[in-house]
């Protein structure tokens, strides 16, 4: 049941990616690090890199900090890595900041990735009896995470649940931004 | 896939094709791209063996059709075909049968539950959901080539 689920939604995040208009990744992660109050340092990369580099066309997170420590701005690099680090732990006050951002910009995407979380977390703990019902339970916003009531279903298993539906939300969010890999899938707790 | 269990998942899939095809009744129903039809499911390529030439209508000018199933509709099978096929450990399923008109790679559709005939121009799945985007990931791919 579980390889067939990850099957599908291996399936799901190919088809999305055929799909989705290409995402400008170098705006997604401007505009979270600017929500993350690191707006000043993207600009001043930014900046540096076409006064140094005007040869260069930046069309990605990783070619902006390749060309930062090659003209010498290995500081603002590990800076922007450190923040980017820091977005894909989603745990902080500013990442949630970013997050939000990514989520008002790719609506679609964000509806996908509470789909995802929800799915992980039962392959990772075992079935729901009402899945929608997570669905329901789970909310993010400005403040972050909540989980309501339903995610008590797996007892002393719930917290497990959760920290795999929040990371797996944040890991299908990211990637559709163009920020991350594909999400691992999580192997089921039976497992072990 | 499990029908009481994975709403989530028809969920995602309902969600995919309304960004590919916009309204999914007009898409599915309207235009007749998706059908109810009986079907005869065999449970792997090993059970044909024993079904003689029925096991051609399983076949794709030749070779294994697309996806992971093997369904044909029951109406291409004579009622003798149809017992040999039951009793080869093949069912009568009401299946949701869709055009299939270009091919849909296996690489990017590694999607469990249906079966196309690219010579035939057609597919069934068991779930609606799974049907529908497989039915517009291929007519997606057909309109990129006009």
């Amino acid at each position: 049941m579980n390889s067939h689920k990850v099957q599908m939604l291996r399936s799901i995040n190919q088809i999305e990616s055929t799909i989705r208009p290409p995402v400008n990744s170098l705006s997604m992660f401007i505009a979270a690090l600017t929500a993350m109050g690191s707006g000043e340092t993207v600009q001043r990369a930014l900046y540096r890199v076409e006064r140094h580099a005007p040869e260069y066309v930046i069309k990605d997170v990783e070619q902006l900090l390749d060309v930062l420590y090659e003209i010498g701005e290995g500081v603002i690099a590990m800076k922007l890595q450190r923040r980017l680090a820091e977005l894909r732990e989603g745990e902080s006050a500013d990442a949630i900041a970013g997050l939000w951002e990514l989520v008002d910009l790719l609506p679609h995407d964000a509806y996908m990735s509470f789909s995802f979380a929800v799915e992980s977390a039962q392959i990772r703990c075992g079935e729901h009896p009402d899945p929608q019902e997570l669905l329901r339970d789970l909310d993010f916003d400005r403040e972050g995470f909540r989980f309501g009531p339903a995610w008590q279903f797996w007892g002393e298993h719930s917290p497990e649940a959760i920290k795999t539906a929040r990371e797996a939300f944040v890991a299908h969010l990211l990637h559709a931004a163009g920020l991350a890999d594909e999400p691992d899938y999580p192997e089921s707790l039976a497992d072990y | 896939m499990d029908q009481e269990h994975d709403g989530i998942l028809r969920v995602m899939l309902r969600a995919i094709a309304a960004k590919m095809v916009g309204d999914i009744d007009e898409f599915a129903f309207e235009r007749k791209r998706i059908r109810r039809s009986v079907a005869l499911q065999m449970p792997d390529r090993e059970s044909l063996k024993s079904i003689g030439e029925a096991a051609e209508c399983f076949s794709d000018n030749g070779n294994a059709p697309d996806g992971d199933l093997l369904i044909q509709a029951a109406r291409r099978f004579s009622k003798e075909q149809l017992t040999a096929g039951i009793n080869a450990g093949g069912k009568l399923i009401s299946a949701y049968e869709f055009d299939y008109p270009a091919r849909v790679l296996r690489e990017d559709m590694n999607m469990p539950g249906w079966c196309a005939y690219r010579t035939d121009r057609i597919g069934f799945a068991t779930c609606f959901e799974i049907a529908l985007v497989v039915c517009a990931v291929s007519v997606r791919e057909s309109e990129q080539w006009k």
